[in-house]
């Protein structure tokens, strides 16, 4: 599922980016990496931005980018 | 390394992990810092000196990538080639990611030292480090600092003749440096778990939209509450007791003691006695900076640095992220705005963060239009308020109603998309006393360097326009648009010739023109629109570059005109 659909509150693993490499640099610099668990925070309604703690961090992704962003729940 | 005379040290590392503090504490210089990413678009220098050398010290803007993706990422890359010594500033709390900027920076062969910034608060957050550990893995000097309270600054300075130029990681696609800093973390860093601090429990609660939102009005409405009464109560209690009792006995007795009448007794006291009215270098050109701007920028600023150190706005931004949208924006763009309330310079150089050419354009006209700068807010409120509060309120809603309309035009003829908004989110701090007094001291300080001469020149031009009947020929010319279109008496175009100096003297201008309640509204949302103030202006064809900037222009009048007439026809007389 995208990181869209997932529940705030639930964890989950990144799969893979469906996006061009500038977008996939943004997000690995920012430590947003495949195969890393993270835990949903929040989901602003009327297609808002996404929230996400991975490790230590909190990344706010804009709902389109977070949209092409697959992850799969554990 | 050897230390040598004139070396050029950078400090280096991802956004907001303390840079600027660090510099502040290695060169004595005061430079603005902020708790979000992007405080810092633009390099400072400072000399530090040791052992006898001048060092020059450069606060590079942070960045997270040596592969930019904004404007403030590529003056860091560019800064690179000419440092002697880096600087690797770290966030301790975040030690993997920013480790893998650290193993990017040990493959420009340059001499390095690793700074892990924020060890107390990794302490509190039960992160625990080998340093020592982590020291022989990288092979260079690895400090832990805590820089707002200077602790380890002195090991830093001490150990810099220990920087070396590291053997480059293994990888050489990013992938690989990934793992290599994966296998890092895993020998040197371990998270022990604890409870909750009542600090974090706030940061869920902000961020969440549906306690989010009722909170954000909160905290606007507390901030403009605030922001208020310092600002009125320093005008009412201390400013303006010494202005009338003191410094007005002063001046009058001195200047006429030394020039009686005549042109330069005009040109220092002006003809009326009223500070606002007389337009004199001495009463208008001094009471007009610092007894009625200076309080509120005392107050707006106390309050910003505030919430800025906090750490609340990046997640203001996110709250903000949709509305944006609709004006061709994203959330973090309201940042620039947010600065623009304080002075629309920070606030137009602030655009640096957005990743497109697009955004900063949309982002920068808005500003320029739509948000009054608190030099121009603190006069409306002067001279507007005693008539009613709501009338302040209104001319405050008119602006808020363009920017939307201006920006949805905008977002919907300007070819193009919003970028997405992708930012990560700092932890709460309490702000740390000592450094908001120095950031408010540094904020006023610049204020009154750039605002009170370029206020004097303005005072001067109009004593010269008026003299000359030049301001009767503009009058005349400017009559159509002005008392025809906007039903404005023609003689406020001399202030809105004087707000191309400064908006605060244009305002004050307004003053003697007897003007009704509605006229004085549509002059100050006018004022506000019509042009930034020279400052800003140059500010804005810089980022903007000059083709871009005299298209923004162009917006800005045909809206102020178009704002103009619709407030004359649709307005009611209020009486």
């Amino acid at each position: 599922m995208t990181l869209t659909e997932l529940e705030s509150g639930k964890q989950a693993r990144v799969i893979a980016f469906n996006g061009g490499p500038n977008m996939i640099k943004r997000l690995e610099n920012l430590g947003l990496l495949r195969g890393k668990t993270i835990k949903k925070v929040s989901n602003n309604p009327f297609k808002g931005p996404v929230v996400v703690k991975i490790d230590q961090i909190e990344l706010a992704i804009g709902h389109r980018m977070a949209s092409r962003i697959t992850v799969e729940p554990i | 390394m050897e230390i040598r005379e004139d070396m050029k040290i950078l400090l280096m590392g991802n956004p907001n992990v303390g840079k600027s503090v660090v510099f502040n504490r290695l060169t004595g210089a005061r430079v603005v810092t902020a708790n979000y990413a992007g405080t810092t678009v633009e390099y400072t220098k400072g000399t530090m000196f040791y052992a006898g050398n001048h060092l020059e010290i450069i606060d590079v803007p942070g960045t997270y990538s040596l592969e930019p993706t904004c404007k403030a990422e590529e003056v860091a890359v560019e800064m690179l080639s000419s440092g002697d010594l880096i600087i690797n500033v770290a966030d301790a709390t975040n030690l993997e990611r920013n480790l893998h900027f650290t193993m990017e920076l040990m493959r420009q062969g340059k001499p390095m030292i690793l700074v892990l910034n924020l060890w107390d608060e990794a302490r509190h957050k039960g992160i625990h480090i080998d340093v020592a550990a982590l020291e022989k893995l990288l092979q260079i000097p690895v400090i832990t600092t805590v820089a707002v309270t200077a602790e380890g600054i002195k090991e830093l300075i001490s150990r810099l003749p220990e920087a070396v130029v590291p053997s480059p990681p293994n990888g050489q696609v990013n992938g690989d440096l990934w793992r290599e800093v994966g296998k890092i973390i895993k020998q040197i860093q371990r998270i022990t778990h604890r409870h909750h601090t009542w600090l974090e429990r706030l940061e869920d609660i902000s961020i969440k939209p549906r306690s989010g939102l009722p909170l954000a009005a909160v905290v606007i409405f507390l901030t403009f509450a605030v922001i208020r009464f310092v600002g009125e109560n320093l005008i009412n209690y201390v400013f303006n007791p010494f202005f009338e009792n003191l410094y007005r006995p002063f001046i009058y007795h001195t200047v006429s003691y030394a020039f009686p009448s005549g042109v330069i007794h005009d040109l220092l006291l002006g003809t009326t006695p009223d500070f606002i009215e007389s337009l004199g270098l001495l009463t208008t050109g001094i009471y007009v900076p610092i007894a009625m701007v200076l309080p509120y920028i005392f107050s707006f600023y106390l309050v910003l640095g505030f919430v800025e150190d906090f750490g609340y706005l990046p997640r203001f931004a996110i709250l903000m992220d949709t509305f944006m949208h609709k004006l061709g924006l994203h959330g973090f763009a309201i940042m620039p705005m947010i600065l623009g309330l304080g002075c629309n310079v920070p606030g137009a150089m602030a655009t640096r963060i957005l990743e497109s050419r697009r955004e900063k354009f949309i982002a920068g006209t808005l500003m320029a239009i739509a948000v009054p700068c608190m030099a121009q807010t603190a006069m409306i409120i002067g001279l507007v308020g005693p008539y009613g509060l709501v009338y302040v309120a209104m001319i405050y809603g008119n602006l808020a109603v363009v920017a939307i309309v201006i920006g949805s035009i905008m977002n919907a003829l300007i070819p193009g998309y919003s970028p997405e908004l992708f930012l990560e989110i700092p932890s709460y701090h309490l702000p740390h006393f000592g450094t908001l007094m120095k950031k408010l001291w540094m904020r006023i300080r610049g204020f009154l360097a750039e605002a009170i001469p370029l206020v004097l020149i303005g005072v001067l031009l109009v004593n010269i326009l008026f003299l000359s009947g030049i301001i009767d020929l503009f009058s005349n010319f400017s009559a159509p648009v002005i008392v025809k279109i906007m039903g404005l008496p023609k003689e406020a175009v001399s202030s809105l010739i004087i707000g191309f100096l400064r908006k605060d003297v244009a305002v004050g201008m307004l003053e003697p023109l007897n003007m009704t309640i509605k006229q004085l509204i549509i002059a100050c949302t006018v004022l506000s629109i019509y042009f930034p103030c020279i400052a800003t202006f140059a500010v804005l064809i810089k980022e903007l570059g000059v083709k871009a900037m005299l298209k923004a222009s162009l917006i800005m009048v045909g809206t102020a005109i178009a704002v103009g007439g619709l407030l004359n026809l649709l307005l009611p007389n209020f009486s």
